[in-house]
């Protein structure tokens, strides 16, 4: 355990939302913050972590929601640490990973404070963890690959690599993308990603709320056109060589699930997250 | 660890401080808390140890070798260096441990930085390095932990053989301590009174035998086997999930890539299997670890099988989950930092970069039995890439990549034992990977990121390329 210095600023990854993945680093850093500045992905239990006396003030960016200017987090980052006191940046996931992280950086780099990355637990391992779905496999699964549905402007990135998302002996994860995902999906199967590719829609990883869709491409491409319960909880779309889907879990998809423009029924629940038997398809 | 902290039992025992001045005051404070005798040699008798009365016994005079005779522990407090020194000799002459007064070197023992919620004490000691910083660290432990805490222990140790009779099985007695001290860290149980912490305890008791007996109807042992992922190294970076089981399991299966830092957060007597491949062992198949898992759950363990990382990136924990369901061993899954994670970010390497990677990807260097990996239609402009497992394949990975229109001078970063002790950072440009490798002799356990983030590492070598940031900073600016 190092002494951070006075007048620092650790960027701590949060996890995908149960306090129990925070790991103890980050445990560390919030009890000694004097300022922790959190995303509303990464608040609730995890906050009850700091110091009573400590400031804690929400920098909300959330799916949907006007959020504070880069400028004014970056800004109160320094304000708080030129003021000699431990800032902690708590950012949901890992906050190396989509955690847009450049922009406070260069900020606070410019100010010629000191800072740290803090990992941690990135949503599609806790999405993979809970249903039980390797991200990698042997043969089949030779390398995972996470992207974003959601650019600077909030559309779907115009530098996706098709060729690449299609590959069958890939997994692909999409943070973010569940508002492009028809647009993605239709891209990728007229790459030639077959439309019955086994999918996981993951909602809430991890938290009370957690919710786990097992699906196929084709399926899930309709079923995002109708807006979610809660168009503000995260979501993470798996798809590709999700190897085990027949193997561990509870209700494997059938390879021509009939299309349905409702979601599909859940497969697996909170609290439900053992894998209870085998059902070798 | 350079000095072993023991608790000493001194019911009945003598213990003698020689002087009479602030030393030996502070030291006889201390000592009053044990049940130890104490005695006092000082010249000038009860002068000076008149607050004492009743329950030091004084000797007037000064300190005589025979002073020592039956003696378990002895302090040399005279504030006189001679003394002092003449005390330790004699006390090591006679074979009785001296401690001697802001004088380490003479020291056979050590008296730490003090927690005292008796019966439970924590014990603090820089041995003689910084005690200033011991005494910080004590106090903010004594700030942490509740005053309740020693009745909470008085109240358990109260229970032991009504719950021996309960539950005769060691592991089911492990379970229920670790289920009913769940809530010690909240206020909760502090919060009971004595009688309704008695009446809490019989309650999980009858409880847990209940189950027992359930699962033994069932015919179900009631083991399980958790898939925990251990993260990079740094033990820090487990998970408080990570940190929970290990101190709850009975058996940890882990191979070579698990650091020896990382058991050392684990319950000291479980049992640990090394199942990696070692020197002078013949190494573990996986059917013959998922065998292990099986068994082990089935007569009734918790079973934590530890896997670098996060068990579901290159780990084959695959395999692993589906014949231990097929077996019908309950599993769970408990997500890890993985390796591309922590090495990123002790490097300060974001992977993702809104302007410069809007993708990453983690691949694997070596596929076991199914051939070269392809690096052809990996690379591209905003993407990432960690190859894990690279070491022994960089040169096809450079030349791949290169030759499927990857810069030449794309920036790499080898990040080889990330997080762990003797962590090394070496940077350069995709054509070198593989000199880089080579000249650094780079082992296993090492991760490559490759794309133009790397060059935000804390130590990029400023004239290797141009900053990446030079747009953004002025746009800041
Ligand atoms: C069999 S894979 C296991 C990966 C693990 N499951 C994870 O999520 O990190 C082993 C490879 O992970 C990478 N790795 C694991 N720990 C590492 C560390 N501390 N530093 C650098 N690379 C590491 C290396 O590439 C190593 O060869």
């Amino acid at each position: 355990m190092t002494d951070t210095p006075s007048g620092f600023v650790s960027f701590v990854s949060a996890g995908p939302g149960d306090p129990g993945l925070l790991t103890l680093h980050a445990v560390d850093r919030l009890k000694r913050a004097d300022a922790v500045l959190f995303d509303d992905l990464a608040s609730g239990p995890i906050l009850a972590h700091a110091r009573a006396d400590a400031d804690l003030i929400g920098v909300g960016k959330r799916a949907g929601r006007p959020s504070p200017r880069q400028d004014h987090i970056s800004r109160l980052l320094i304000d708080y640490a030129e003021r000699g006191l431990r800032v902690v940046r708590l950012k949901a996931g890992d906050a190396g990973l989509f955690g847009r992280l450049e922009e406070e950086i260069v900020a606070v780099r410019g100010a010629g404070l000191g800072y740290e990355i803090v990992p941690g637990v990135t949503a599609a391992c806790a999405a993979a963890a809970a249903a039980g779905l390797p991200l990698t496999r042997r043969l089949t699964a030779r390398r995972v690959q996470f992207v974003t549905g959601h650019d600077a402007r909030g559309d779907l990135p115009d530098d996706l690599d098709l060729a690449a998302l299609a590959d069958r002996h890939a997994t692909t994860v999409v943070y973010m993308g569940r508002r492009t995902f028809s647009r993605l999906a239709e891209a990728l199967m007229a790459q030639g990603l077959p439309g019955d590719t086994p999918a996981l829609l993951a909602e809430a990883v991890s938290t009370p709320a957690e919710h786990l869709t097992r699906t196929t491409v084709h399926e899930l491409a309709l079923a995002v056109a109708t807006p979610p319960a809660d168009p503000a909880a995260p979501a993470l779309i798996l798809f590709g060589a999700l190897a085990a889907a027949e193997a561990v879990g509870d209700h494997p998809v059938p390879a021509t699930a009939p299309a349905s423009a409702h979601p599909p029924a859940p497969d697996v629940r909170p609290g439900d997250r053992r894998c209870r038997e085998t059902r070798h398809g | 660890m350079r000095t072993l902290p023991i608790n000493v039992r001194l019911d009945g025992r003598t213990v003698l401080v020689v002087g009479d001045g602030e030393a030996a005051h502070a030291k006889l404070r201390l000592l009053a808390k044990t049940p130890a005798r104490l005695r006092v040699v000082a010249p000038d008798g009860w002068a000076g140890l008149g607050d004492w009365r009743g329950r030091v016994e004084v000797t007037a005079r000064a300190f005589e070798p025979a002073d020592l005779a039956g003696v378990a522990l002895v302090y040399a407090a005279t504030e006189d260096a001679a003394a002092d020194t003449a005390v330790a000799s004699a006390a090591r002459a006679a074979g009785v441990p001296v401690n001697v007064v802001d004088r380490p070197a003479l020291c056979d023992f050590i008296t730490p930085a003090i927690v005292d919620r008796d019966p439970l004490s924590i014990a603090i000691c820089t041995n003689g390095g910084a005690p200033v910083l011991g005494r910080r660290l004590r106090a903010r432990i004594e700030a942490w932990l509740p005053q309740g805490f020693g009745r909470l222990v008085d109240n358990a140790a109260g229970f032991r053989d009504r719950l021996k009779a309960v539950l005769p099985e060691g592991a089911d007695r492990r379970r229920f301590w670790d289920r009913f001290f769940d809530g010690a860290a909240g206020d909760d149980l502090l919060a009971l009174s004595d009688d309704a912490l008695g009446a809490r305890l019989e309650r999980l008791a009858q409880t847990a035998a209940a189950e027992r007996d359930q699962g033994k109807a069932a015919g179900e042992a009631g083991g399980e086997v958790l898939l925990v992922g251990a993260g990079p190294g740094d033990p820090e970076l487990l998970t408080l999930k990570a940190h929970r089981a290990l101190q709850q399991a009975d058996v940890i299966v882990y191979d070579r890539l698990v650091s020896e830092d990382v058991l050392d957060y684990a319950r000291r007597d479980a049992r640990f299997v090394h199942v990696g491949k070692r020197a002078g062992h013949p190494s573990w198949g996986q059917a013959a670890i998922n065998d292990l898992l099986i068994r082990e759950a089935r007569a009734g363990n918790r079973v934590v099988r530890l896997k670098s990382g996060d068990p579901f990136v290159f780990g084959r924990a695959g395999e692993e989950v589906e014949d231990l369901t097929a077996a019908g061993v309950a599993v769970s899954v408990v997500p890890g930092v993985t390796a591309a994670a922590g090495c990123a970010a002790h490097s300060l390497i974001p992977l993702t970069h809104r302007d410069h990677a809007s993708a990453v990807t983690l691949v694997t260097g070596q596929l076991k039995g199914g051939g070269a990996q392809s690096w052809r239609g990996l690379y591209g402009p905003g993407r990432t890439l960690a190859v894990y497992m690279g070491v022994t394949t960089a040169r096809d990975i450079a030349q791949g990549l290169t030759g499927d229109g990857a810069p030449a001078d794309l920036p790499v970063a080898i990040i080889e034992r990330g997080t762990q002790a003797g962590e090394r950072r070496v940077y350069g440009r995709l054509v070198d990977l593989p000199d880089l490798v080579a000249v650094h002799a780079i082992e296993s356990p090492a991760m490559i990121v490759i794309g133009e983030v790397a060059r935000l590492a804390r130590d990029w070598p400023a004239e290797a390329l141009a900053p990446l940031f030079a747009d953004a900073e002025s746009r800041a600016g």
